[in-house]
């Protein structure tokens, strides 16, 4: 776990600053923003932020549910009596043509065609109040200028992938001090970071 | 080799005053050992730990960063329940072995981990009272005072001044940094070496996790630098009588 206000003032000195009001050609919240977009792109490229989510439960009649916030992709959905079978809606069209209002214990769900932000169970449920477990790849919470969000749940050698990857940023933009070639050599190593994170980890969605 | 001996030896690799640096801090080049030290147990395996972790009832699931292990990296490499070892499986594998396996009770006998955080067990437990023993991959302890030493063994400590020193180099670019090159080489292997030998280890120890296998990654782009190429002609140098010339270098 990291705390991305520490994690600038310690990437200060690379950019000749020994605080955030020294820093001149970039903003402290600039930085912010640019860890909050490493962070994603790190949630999105690595299998690291996986939640599991028991707020849900089955509504008699209602085949729809809302994935939880910050979702990524669906690796589970369970009930209590077991894992659901991942389908799609053209496998359960073949299956039952009134696929979408057959009512009964659910035994799969899907999640095509029907917008995004949802998952919906087959059969319909026909009772009321048993949770339903989803287990999901997610993104942590967006890390604010405001700094009222600072946690980057990650190891501290992954944090450190952060630091290179927002350092290749600011000395890539457009300014006085663009430092093209080490821009483009931390990108490297941010490379190579990450291919010794996804033998621990595995690729993400 | 302490701290503060690895440290004067980065300033002496840059050609900094040990006693008052003038273009680096202390603690500029302490955080660089600290993410030298990161990095080559991240790719080496090298710090492992056990920890105990409590299981609940009729949970298959658990949290396990955020809720005990401090140093926990999401890497269990052996995991035993009252002196068994549990076997390493996937939620697929589980899939296929049993349709309610998420629902099923028992004493644990599989675990499967899941991103950084997530570690499940197979059969749910039954009852309370029992606890995992989980040997893990670390994040080493901090480095934060002169005294201190690494976890890293001995000899590898002049890797991470290779790498403090390689990593100083970051903000001046060009070619101081192209110089610096040769020190992340030198990183480079050492954590290949080393990587190798905590890998053949791990085999035959029987871990469930091995570390990366460097051997495979190519770091042939990573140790080289492309500057850009300076402007040809129309430099202006001032003749003797202050008088601008054009196209002398």
């Amino acid at each position: 776990m990291a705390d991305v206000v520490t994690q600038m003032t310690e990437i200060l000195p690379a950019l000749h600053s020994l605080t955030e009001s020294d820093l001149v050609f970039v903003t402290g919240d600039e930085i912010i923003r640019l860890y909050d977009e490493a962070v994603k792109r790190l949630a999105a490229n690595l299998t690291l932020f996986v939640a599991i989510d028991t707020s849900i439960t089955l509504v008699s009649g209602q085949a729809e549910y809302s994935l939880p916030s910050r979702h990524l992709a669906t690796i589970r959905i369970a009930l209590p009596t077991g894992m659901l079978t991942a389908s799609t809606s053209r496998r359960l069209e073949v299956k039952d043509d009134a696929f979408g209002t057959t009512t009964g214990t659910p035994t799969d769900w899907y999640q095509d065609k029907i917008g995004s932000g949802v998952f919906r169970l087959y059969p319909v449920p026909n009772t009321t109040g048993t949770v339903v477990t989803v287990i999901y790849l997610e993104y942590p919470a967006e890390l604010d200028c405001e700094r009222s969000t600072r946690t980057i749940p990650a190891p501290d050698w992954i944090v450190d992938m952060l630091d290179w990857e927002v350092l290749a940023e600011v000395y890539g933009q457009n300014s006085d001090a663009q430092m093209p070639e080490v821009a483009a050599h931390l990108k490297q190593l941010v490379g190579f970071y990450q291919q010794a994170a996804e033998a621990d980890y595995g690729g993400g969605r | 080799m302490i701290v503060s001996s690895l440290i004067e030896r980065v300033f002496e690799r840059v050609d900094e005053s040990v006693a008052n640096p003038v273009y680096y801090t202390r603690e500029e080049v302490l955080a660089l050992l600290n993410k030298g030290q990161r990095l080559f147990c991240a790719l080496t395996h090298g710090i492992e730990r056990v920890s105990t972790f409590a299981l609940t009832a009729t949970t298959a699931i658990y949290s396990v960063m955020t809720t005990s292990i401090t140093d926990w990296t999401g890497i269990p490499i052996r995991v035993t329940l009252s002196g068994l070892r549990l076997t390493p499986v996937t939620v697929h594998q589980l899939d296929a072995l049993k349709e309610t396996w998420f629902s099923t009770a028992g004493t644990p006998t599989k675990y499967f981990s899941l991103g950084l955080n997530l570690l499940g067990v197979y059969p749910q437990p039954a009852g309370a009272g029992s606890s995992l023993s989980i040997t893990h991959i670390a994040t080493p302890a901090v480095l934060d005072h002169d005294g201190e030493t690494p976890e890293m063994p001995e000899e590898t400590h002049p890797l991470l001044v290779d790498f403090a020193s390689y990593a100083l180099r970051h903000k001046e670019g060009g070619q101081e940094l192209q110089n610096a090159i040769m020190y992340l080489d030198s990183f480079a292997k050492g954590a290949r070496k080393y990587g190798a030998f905590f890998r053949s280890r791990a085999v035959a120890q029987g871990y469930d996790k091995l570390p990366c296998d460097l051997s495979t990654v190519d770091i042939s782009s990573l140790i080289r630098i492309k500057l850009a190429s300076q402007a040809r002609g129309g430099y202006k140098r001032a003749n003797d009588n202050g008088q601008p010339q054009q196209g002398v270098a």
